[in-house]
């Protein structure tokens, strides 16, 4: 809301406007702008027009002599508008105006210039009053900003939702004289008596949704033909002031009285009218063209004004087309309404259609205002229309709000803030804002809320208004005197942070992607089987459009873009290494609980691409593959102290050669593998690009290993065997076999050989493993180990066809 | 005779100091002190010393022998010594090259590590983590927060929605949302414990807005105390202890009266400027401080909506955006490089 300190010195007394933005910031009306207008305009005057003779080599100037009070000048002008005799600003040299145009004597096509003729653009007035400013008052040489009132100091105020009665002059006003302690100023005229008839036709407003319109009150003003013309500079300026663009008196008297009262009213043209008000819900399929010139389909809900059964204006937001004002308009009717919040809202933002209007109706109007507002619109109009005659008054009742008393507990105001206040503090500063407590008790106190704080409606309302007009700034620190148990961190919190510094440590960035991603990229790591992905209905970008159901496509797309770089700065082959824990969301399955309407799941996606090493002088320069990625997966699993197996999967994405699910005991936790070459040649990403996803929930909720048997007693026996398999035997199922047949003697099983070729036979491979042997109570005999081993060999040797290496 | 034997002594010293190598050494045990040596000798001639003299002889004997031992001893440690160092010398290696380099240095982004040393100062204060849904019902992120459908507080944010109807029978009862505060947390976690509860939840949040400094996600801290007898002051000082815990000793809060609808009163939150240390420049204005979150006490109509009593206990809430204090503490002014995810832009936390 913009406030003009011209306009609130008109309804209060400032003695010191220079604290006013801190005052008012200090008691909930945040001012973020100070505006200062007319500010380098001080040396801009008046000049009056003598002559103008066309230039003799410029069809479209002129050149006019101008008088500037103590000279003539003469001055080269491209403007049309105005006639000899005229009042305009004039520019003298050597100023400069708040556009940085700094004016010098100039010769234009031959002719001397001595200074400028100005617009209201020019002069920083108006983004689009073009042609010279033709003033309404002041004499030649007078400094403009003392001709007419343009000097004024604009507090731009942040009204936050609650506070509708301070959408208007006189809102603030009242603020300021409760904080600075002066009272408010009459500036109300005196009522205009009714002279004139409602004309015969025009039947009293009617409510058929009385619980929708509090309150309808029109009136009849005769005002003649200058209705439309332009208002009087100094309404112009204050409308201007506060970002309302002038359109002719009878609209901006509406306008003025809105932004002093804070009372919104609507003008229409009397002689449009014919049946007389009906303010009634729409009916299905209705239509209304609006005063923007477009044709609205009506809801059932939206709430209309009428001429008989006519639709003339949806009410509270917007008047129609039909019955507005125009440059013939002779008579009018004025409206001054209630209407209940919650409706107008719902039609404003129905017809996107957010008015100065529906803004304060939708917040909460003052129930009392309309007459004020309407006898103050009438005055005014009056005051500037010679032979103004105006009607009686035409009233129509609903269901206006109650008055209200709500009854404040004194210990509760102490309780809450922290401040030890007196019952006289908290009635004091409360009467301040005019909420006067009927009998004082000495714990409580009925107080009777004035008509323009609909907001207030329960105790803790006023303790609001007790700490804002005393000031919060006095609340002071307290710890809290109960001493509750310690906070709880959860195994999973603790978790998370040990996995995020594991990956720290193996050279992995973390990223923060966004949670919405959709298109090519996210469909290919999506697959058939996927749960449904969650679509917005108001996405900024297409490819905002729906909610994640992986983490990888983010992950790649960042890749890619950190690549292009890289590769351009780095010349070698760069390397990433990128990692992110977040959620990941689907509608869920039947069946599948979810905290909220949908299925998050907290996963953890890595990708890596490049050197295993950093380039360095000492380190192979090898392209990074799965094994180690496989690497990073066990210290992350070991980390958090569950086992990782591997089994192998075909995903989609992934490379058929290496891609494999990752499971802890019998819980699938995720997949792990190299992109697919199709994937990575489609989106513009290297074919050596690793990729996993674990299921943070899954593999957190998984049994952990036991924890260790401690320092042994009895000696181990170690032992290393090379078994020959089929080639396309996988590790883990013979290093399975080899655990099981082991029993508890086998301590520790590492392979730490696997080879093709000759001797061996084409299509199968060695796999050499070193085993550890140990019994927890005893020494092992060899013939122990050996029985055990015979034991392993048979178990290979029947489940996938190994023997032992010669 | 014992005149031969510190003769014999003062021939081996001399002997010794002389010897230019190891193996000269070696030679001069051998030559005194081996068993044709020259001290042997000498004691042959034992028998032709008086009996009386013999203890004294025997004794000195031996003392000759230790001090020829020594000596030669000192001297071929002294060799294996010179050894050791002309070998070493030999060896090249140089110490200044660069270490081997495993793995690049990993790091966690800026937003997460603010997060995290949040929690951590929240933990110390006593509250406890708790987690909600990125994905809400209308209910939660306003209705239950004190804003019915026709609130105009629901301007004060702009929401994404979520499309429900190609769900048809399955689609959630009321409007589907991303929530657009961390706030209905809150409410889930009052609905599932009695008070006194003081809980933190910070997450993701989701708001239809993108410029420097709006992004269309972003991350929220909410705090939660509620209990018998909790004012102002309560957050007042919870406030005080997080931006020093966070910033400094020498950061201070100002409360300023504001309104949000799901507490009353309700207060914005300043804290002494980053840039200039509340001296006063032009991202403070000249004031000193800067608005960083919002809170209150928590409004009686919450309280109601989760079944607790306003009458026996009351409360404070407060929303901090986590990215826009990760930008105050690294001095940024694109809340968007969060999350461009340029490495470039990482690696400098």
């Amino acid at each position: 809301m913009r406030i003009s300190l011209n306009w609130l010195r008109e309804l209060v007394e400032i003695s010191d406007p220079e604290s006013l933005p801190r005052r008012l910031t200090f008691a909930g009306l945040e001012v973020e702008a100070v505006d200062q207008l007319g500010l380098g305009l001080e040396q801009v005057v008046v000049a009056r027009i003598l002559s103008s003779v066309p230039h003799p080599k410029a069809d479209r100037l002129s050149v006019t002599q101008v008088d500037a009070g103590d000279r003539q000048l003469q001055i080269v002008c491209g403007a049309k508008n105005y006639q000899v005799g005229d009042l305009v600003p004039l520019a003298p040299v050597g100023a400069v105006l708040p556009n940085d145009l700094r004016i010098a004597e100039a010769e234009l096509r031959g002719v001397t210039s001595s200074g400028m003729l100005c617009s209201q653009r020019e002069l920083g007035l108006s983004e689009t009053q073009e042609g010279l400013f033709i003033l309404p008052s002041g004499k030649p040489g007078q400094r403009l900003l003392e001709a007419l009132p343009i000097a004024d100091v604009v507090f731009e105020i942040n009204v936050t939702p609650n506070r509708a009665d301070c959408l208007s002059h006189l809102g603030i006003a009242r603020e300021v004289a409760a904080l600075t302690g002066v009272a408010l100023r009459n500036a109300m005229s005196a009522t205009v008596p009714p002279t004139v008839a409602v004309p015969a036709g025009l039947a009293a407003p009617r409510l058929e949704a009385p619980e929708r319109c509090g309150r309808f009150l029109g009136q009849v003003l005769e005002g003649g033909a200058t209705l439309a013309s332009p208002s009087p500079f100094g309404l112009q300026a204050r409308l201007s002031a506060c970002g309302v663009r002038p359109l002719g008196l009878a609209v901006d008297v509406t306008n003025a009285v809105m932004l002093e009262l804070g009372q919104p009213l609507h003008a229409y043209d009397l002689d449009k009218l014919t049946h007389g008000i009906v303010v009634r819900l729409a009916r299905t399929g209705e239509r209304l063209t609006t005063l923007d010139g477009v044709e609205r389909l009506l809801d059932p809900d939206d709430l209309l004004i009428c001429d008989g059964d006519l639709p003339i204006g949806l009410a509270g937001v917007m008047g129609g087309a039909s019955t507005a004002v125009s440059a013939s308009t002779r008579r009018l009717y004025l409206e001054a309404a209630y209407f209940t919040p919650g409706g107008i809202r719902r039609s404003a933002k129905r017809h996107g259609l957010p008015s100065e209007a529906s803004h304060r109706f939708e917040r909460g109007v003052d129930p009392a205002l309309a007459p004020i507002a309407l006898a103050r619109a009438v005055a005014l109009l009056a005051a500037q229309l010679k032979g103004a005659q105006a009607s009686v008054v035409q009233v129509a009742e609903g269901q206006l709000p109650q008055a209200r008393t709500v009854r404040l507990s004194f210990g509760q105001v102490a309780s809450l803030l922290g401040l030890p206040l007196s019952p006289a503090d908290v009635t004091d500063r409360l009467a301040s804002v005019g909420i006067l407590a009927g009998v004082v008790e000495p714990a409580s106190a009925a107080f009777a809320i004035p008509s323009h704080r609909q907001d207030l409606t329960e105790p803790v309302d006023l303790v609001a208004e007790v700490a804002r007009i005393g000031g919060i700034e006095a609340i002071a620190p307290r710890p809290p005197v109960h001493v509750l148990p310690p906070p709880e961190i959860s195994a999973e919190q603790r978790s998370l942070t040990l996995l995020r510094g594991e990956l720290s440590g193996a050279g992995f960035a973390e990223t923060v992607q966004f949670s919405f991603l959709a298109g090519p990229l996210a469909d290919a790591f999506a697959s058939p089987v996927s749960a449904p992905a969650v679509r917005l209905l108001n996405a900024l970008k297409q490819e905002q459009g729906a909610l994640r159901r992986s983490l990888l496509p983010g992950l790649c797309e960042t890749a890619r873009r950190n690549l292009a770089h890289l590769t351009r700065d780095a010349g070698a082959a760069p390397s990433l290494r990128l990692y992110e824990q977040a959620r990941v969301y689907a509608w869920p399955r039947p069946d599948e609980p979810s905290e909220g309407p949908v299925s998050e799941r907290l996963k953890l996606g890595l990708l890596w691409t490049g050197p295993r090493f950093p380039l360095s002088w000492n380190s192979p320069r090898e392209a990074a593959d799965f094994s180690d990625l496989r690497g990073v997966l066990e210290r992350l699993f070991g980390r958090v102290g569950r086992p990782l197996r591997l089994s192998v999967s075909e995903q989609p994405f992934l490379h058929p050669r290496s891609a494999a699910v990752l499971w802890s005991g019998d819980a699938r936790v995720g997949v792990a593998g190299e992109i697919h070459p199709s994937v990575a040649q489609k989106f513009d990403l290297p074919r050596q690009l690793l990729l996993a996803e674990l299921d943070l929930e899954r593999l957190l909720a998984s049994p952990p290993l036991p924890p260790g048997t401690g320092v042994p007693k009895f000696p181990a026996v170690l032992r290393d065997i090379a078994l020959v398999v089929a080639e396309a035997t996988p590790e883990a199922n013979v290093a399975e076999a080899l655990r099981v047949a082991g029993g508890e003697l086998l301590e520790q099983i590492v392979l730490f050989d696997v080879y093709v070729g000759t001797p061996l036979a084409r299509g199968e491979k060695s796999l050499a493993y070193s085993l550890r042997f140990r019994a927890s109570d005893r020494t092992l005999t060899d013939a122990e180990v050996a029985s055990c081993q015979r034991a392993m060999l048979a178990e290979v040797a029947s489940r996938h066809g190994a023997r032992l290496r010669a | 005779m014992l005149a031969a034997l510190q003769a014999l002594l003062g021939e081996a010293r001399a002997a010794v100091a002389v010897a230019s190598n190891r193996a000269d050494a070696e030679l001069l045990r051998v030559r005194y002190l081996g068993k044709k040596g020259a001290l042997a000798a000498l004691l042959a001639g034992l028998r032709d010393v008086p009996p009386a003299d013999r203890p004294a002889f025997g004794a000195r004997a031996n003392e000759v022998k230790a001090e020829i031992e020594q000596s030669i001893g000192a001297a071929l440690a002294s060799f294996d010594q010179q050894a050791l160092e002309t070998e070493l010398r030999g060896e090249k290696f140089d110490v200044t090259l660069p270490g081997r380099n495993v793995a690049p240095l990993g790091r966690r982004h800026p937003v997460t590590q603010t997060l995290e040393d949040s929690v951590e100062i929240f933990a110390r204060l006593g509250f406890s983590v708790v987690q909600g849904p990125d994905v809400e019902l209308d209910y939660y992120n306003f209705e239950a927060l004190n804003q019915p459908a026709d609130h105009p507080a629901r301007d004060m944010q702009d929401t994404f929605y979520v499309e429900t109807r190609s769900l048809g029978d399955r689609a959630p009862f009321g409007q589907v949302l991303l929530r657009s505060h961390t706030s209905p947390v809150q409410i889930r976690a009052m609905l599932k414990t009695r008070p006194p509860l003081r809980v933190i939840s910070p997450g993701r949040v989701y708001r239809r807005d993108d410029d420097p400094t709006h992004s269309p996600m972003f991350h929220q801290i909410e705090a939660l105390y509620v209990d018998k007898g909790v004012s102002m002051g309560d957050l007042k000082w919870t406030l005080d202890q997080f931006i020093q815990g966070l910033f400094g000793k020498d950061f201070k809060t100002r409360l300023r009266p504001s309104f949000f609808p799901f507490v009353q009163p309700g207060v914005e939150v300043d804290m002494t400027c980053t840039l200039c240390g509340g001296k006063g420049c032009r991202t403070c204005k000249g004031t000193g401080f800067i608005e960083v979150l919002g809170g209150g006490l928590v409004h009686p109509q919450v309280l109601r909506n989760v079944g607790y009593d306003p009458e026996e206990v009351s409360g404070f809430a407060f929303g901090l955006g986590v990215d826009r204090f990760a930008m105050l503490r690294y001095g940024l002014d694109d809340l968007r490089e969060f999350f461009d995810n340029d490495l470039r832009f990482l690696e400098r936390f």
